[in-house]
């Protein structure tokens, strides 16, 4: 279980009048919210089925007929239906913090219960980002390359492969480590020609989140520091609707336990745990997901090196 | 089927100072290798074409992994799209046979990294893993000696002449696109230097091949029939 212990500090308090001022006000320091797992399709809920895990059939349309022979007497010749399957297991992801009387009195107006539950609840939206990316290193195709900066270039080659599996021609989206989306801008500014970049604004930042980087080509660009690397190359991504899923297990059916679910709705599950004899109360957070690849054609790995 | 991982991973800190990566820093989970069907790279340094190794992670809740860490879904799927799976522990592999460790971690989950990656902590506070480091060469050989190993074993197939003609092909179709850049530049500008050193390497990579893999196990000749035999047999 993560656990992460939130107990007061009196060398952080103020001691005098002007300090006393500043302890109550709360600045957030800068903090990767990217919530890119919201890039994955929803497939569905195994509540109730007895099984952890959701295997989903999937169909390849496209064959095309051809001309009936001449002779009426032949009969036509059989196509066949392409099926395959993929699986999404649940695996419950879960987060504690502990806080002690005397932190929740002493550090003032804010600290307190409720920002607990909402740091739970970031730390669990933060893990499946991270289930999200670790899916990357799985796709059979992979652009860019080994101990190169990332560049202009491998945009156009995911785009390629990407177009010639039959994605449309936009309508994905880039997710890159903060490092490759520098060398991305570091790239365009020798970039010859009209080029689309439309870089974020304050409305799209809005709507898309403060990750969001801007527009390349029809791409969203995320900027995301769970892209994971072997120690040389970061696995960054070229993602297509359809391309990932997860499965939820629904905790909010456990309703009745004193538990909450937040947001509202949510499958994310929080529990407060009060522990009078050590003057102290957990706040707990359990999510119960399970990412998979939809079809590995819907994305595109691109390498960048880390160095 | 057991979970693979986790139970033949080294344990041995190698975390410089011999102490553990704080916990700010975050986890990495344990994986094991694959080589994707056309994932394969020309590798200046060696003059030759080299599988490119990825990492599946075994993480519960990602790619079919349960929560009791069994890979097996991650496999079998990955292998349906003619993935080859380097599982730890193979024999052939000599030193390297379990490529996963494990450091020491102060935070919650494992920190795990590949046998060449060496560890260290920065000041600031910062992680740097990096591959290759003196330390880890001398234990285990540099990574490209894995990678040439797992041909020269068998273990990996070797380049199939069609993907290597994709390839190349992808490689050229980048060119064309260079000089495209190139050509729009002022001269002696960074896409034209960018230009030249990518032709190069187009054409060491045009006329590189691959460490030799283990020639199949000849046939044993037909013992012929001696002549008196023959002659019985009239």
């Amino acid at each position: 279980m993560a656990v992460a212990t939130w107990t007061g500090n009196k060398a952080n308090l103020a001691n005098d009048a002007v300090d006393e001022i500043m302890s109550r006000l709360l600045h957030e320091n800068l903090y990767e919210n990217a919530p890119v797992w919201m890039l994955a399709s929803r497939i569905g809920d195994v509540s109730g089925t007895g099984a952890a895990s959701m295997q989903t059939s999937t169909l390849t349309r496209g064959a095309a007929a051809a001309a009936a022979n001449a002779n009426e007497d032949t009969a036509a010749t059989v196509g066949t239906i392409t099926l395959g399957n993929f699986t999404a297991a649940v695996a419950v992801q879960e987060y504690r913090l502990d806080m002690t009387d005397l932190a929740r009195v002493l550090q003032g107006n804010g600290f307190d219960i409720p920002l607990a539950v909402s740091l739970c609840v970031d730390a669990i939206s933060q893990r499946r980002t991270d289930l999200f990316t670790t899916l990357f290193t799985g796709l059979a195709t992979t652009k860019g390359a080994t101990g190169t900066d990332f560049d202009i270039d491998y945009i156009y080659d995911a785009m390629y492969a990407a177009q010639i599996a039959f994605n449309s021609a936009a309508g994905g989206a880039l997710v890159l480590k903060p490092k490759a989306l520098g060398e991305l801008q570091a790239s365009l500014r020798s970039e010859g020609g009209a080029l689309q970049y439309v870089p974020a604004t304050a409305d799209m930042l809005r709507m898309k989140g403060q990750m969001f980087a801007g527009n390349l080509l029809g791409f969203d660009i995320y900027s995301c520091g769970s892209v994971t690397d072997d120690a040389t190359d970061y696995s960054n991504a070229l993602v297509f609707p359809g391309a990932f899923g997860y499965v939820e297990a629904d905790l909010s059916r456990l309703n009745g336990d004193g538990a909450v679910n937040v947001p509202a709705g949510s499958s994310v599950r929080v529990e407060i745990e009060r522990d009078a004899k050590k003057a102290q109360t957990a706040v707990i957070a359990r999510d119960a997901v399970g990412f998979a690849e939809q079809e590995d054609l819907r994305a595109v790995e691109i390498l960048s090196q880390i160095a | 089927m057991a979970a693979i991982v986790g139970t033949q991973v080294t344990t041995s800190p190698t975390a410089v100072g011999g102490g553990a990566v704080p916990a700010h820093i975050k986890a990495r989970p344990s994986f094991v290798l694959a080589v994707a069907p056309g994932g394969w790279e020309y590798a200046e340094s060696e003059d030759c074409w080299l599988p490119v190794l990825k990492r599946l992670y075994v993480t519960p809740g990602a790619h079919g992994v349960t929560a009791d860490k069994n890979p097996a879904q991650m496999f079998t799927e990955r292998e349906q799209h003619g993935f080859t799976i380097i599982k730890p522990g193979l024999s052939a592999l000599g030193k390297c046979a379990n490529y996963v460790k494990k450091i020491p971690y102060a935070g919650n989950g494992g920190f795990f990294v590949g046998v060449w990656d060496g560890v260290d902590l920065m000041p600031g506070g910062r992680v740097m893993v990096e591959r290759d480091t003196p330390e880890t060469v001398a234990e285990f050989g540099t990574y490209n000696d894995f990678r040439m190993l797992l041909i020269e074993a068998g273990i990996v197939p070797p380049l199939d002449p069609r993907w290597r003609k994709a390839l190349l092909g992808d490689m050229k179709a980048t060119l064309t696109r260079k000089a495209g850049r190139a050509a729009l530049a002022n001269e002696g500008s960074p896409a034209h230097k960018a230009l030249a050193k990518f032709e190069a390497l187009v054409k060491k990579a045009e006329a590189a091949g691959m460490p030799e893999a283990p020639e199949p196990a000849a046939p044993k000749p037909r013992r012929r029939r001696s002549k008196k035999s023959e002659e019985a047999s009239a």
